[in-house]
């Protein structure tokens, strides 16, 4: 039987919303989760984060202007990846090629806010497109199985994101090396990805011994094409490429994000549930991940707002208890070839 | 820091964060990578940890060589690098 987000069964974190469903997570007497507890206070974080934009400022100044493309942005059309577009261009002048995955299950309003927000700020933008009979698959395998990925994964969002999210990094590490554009961004947001990874150096060579061993994992869940969306050419070793996530740098709430980017006629998407703001698929995850882990896939990056003030708790707990009905997602999971059985 | 002392520290960071135990299953010499047990992600997770807590820099050959995929691997690099000259002392967790 699931544990819905909010249980009265369930011990909550007294400062952010973690309970005691979720792996890994333990608490004090005083009822502080361990995140919590571990969690350094504002002001040494607010150091941190400032180290963190440094370091990151430095790679953009060397970096900026030397060619046709400074950043390579993975720009799904959502909130955050949209306010990172606008940081990159209007604060640090870098010349962005946008670049959005359309998974088959984009939001009608993405289209529309993509092309707003690119033509806003004078962006090159790219719609790419996987083989749909690629992405069924994976999709597919991703709502009946976890084993795809490794256990910690579920701290992080959904099997289904998780596939996606793996087609995604690959595919603007691809860009980058094919029109040599020095710096990737993302839109990730705190609790989605490790606050220390605001700014990375990818080592391709470095990592091709544990690619390797994802792209033999992949192609043996998701079949032969897998090697295409998870692969790097073979000449990517003799590569650097730095990666930055400016939103793990900002503390921003997200009334904030979302009036900023509306002043390019961004709009919120109504089609794509509480949590999403450009993806329906989203909702299919979220079922599946808050029945089969008993917490919601979203619960650490909430936590993390919580915990710094940028969402009320309240307002926390009300989203994670909004979780869809089968019936809302039913055309998901026929559209997938999912039964309600396998999930 | 005395081995055991060095690879229960590193265990415990790894059980914590990958979710996992070492057992007769999971033992210091399995693949972690192939064994699904750390990703790309965690990867970059584990190489902060250690550069941070020993106060070492990994080099191309520590990516390229197997030691880096199993917790007896990681414990001979991190020992290594730690006796090499040039590299700073360790910050004892």
């Amino acid at each position: 039987m699931m544990n819905r987000p909010g249980s009265l069964r369930l011990t909550w974190c007294r400062r952010c919303v973690l309970n005691s469903a979720v792996p890994g997570i333990s608490f004090d007497d005083t009822g502080l989760c361990s995140i919590c507890q571990k969690t350094p206070p504002e002001d040494t974080l607010a150091e941190q984060r400032a180290a963190s934009r440094r370091e990151m400022e430095d790679i953009i100044e060397k970096t900026r202007g030397a060619r046709p493309y400074d950043c390579v942005v993975a720009f799904s059309g959502g909130k955050d990846s949209s306010y990172v577009l606008k940081t990159l261009v209007e604060i640090y002048k870098l010349s962005c090629l946008a670049v959005t995955i359309d998974n088959g299950f984009l939001s009608r309003g993405v289209v529309d806010n993509c092309k707003a927000v690119c033509g806003a700020l004078g962006v090159d933008h790219i719609m790419f497109t996987p083989k749909t009979p690629f992405m069924t698959a994976m999709y597919r395998k991703s709502a009946t199985s976890e084993e795809m990925h490794p256990r910690s994964a579920i701290q992080r969002a959904s099997s289904i994101c998780n596939s996606c999210i793996g087609v995604i990094n690959t595919h603007m590490l691809r860009i980058a090396l094919q029109q040599n554009i020095p710096i990737i961004a993302g839109g990730y947001i705190g609790g989605q990805l490790p606050k220390d990874t605001a700014y990375f150096r990818i080592n391709l060579k470095a990592n091709a011994q544990q690619r390797a061993v994802a792209v033999r994992r992949f192609v043996g869940h998701f079949g032969e094409d897998a090697a295409d969306y998870f692969g790097l050419p073979p000449n990517a070793a003799d590569r650097d490429v730095v990666v930055i996530n400016p939103m793990l740098g900002l503390m921003l709430r997200e009334d904030e994000i979302i009036e900023t980017i509306g002043k390019f006629g961004w709009t919120r998407p109504t089609d794509t549930g509480v949590t999403s703001t450009n993806c329906r698929l989203n909702d299919l995850g979220v079922y599946i991940h808050s029945r089969r882990h008993g917490f919601h896939p979203y619960i650490f990056e909430m936590a993390d707002q919580v915990r710094h003030g940028l969402l009320d708790r309240e307002a926390a707990v009300a989203k994670l208890r909004a979780l869809p009905e089968y019936a809302q997602i039913q055309w998901i999971a026929d559209r997938l070839g999912v039964g309600h059985n396998e999930i | 820091m005395e081995d055991e002392s060095l690879r229960q520290s590193i265990a415990k960071f790894m059980s914590e964060t990958f979710l996992f135990e070492f057992d007769t299953t999971v033992t210091p010499d399995t693949n972690l990578f192939d064994a699904g047990l750390i990703d790309s992600f965690g990867f970059t997770q584990l190489i902060a940890f250690l550069e941070e807590t020993f106060a070492i820099t990994l080099t191309e050959d520590d990516f390229a060589s197997d030691d880096i995929s199993s917790l007896n691997g990681i414990v001979r690099i991190v020992n290594r690098l730690r006796a090499a000259p040039g590299q700073l002392s360790s910050n004892t967790p």
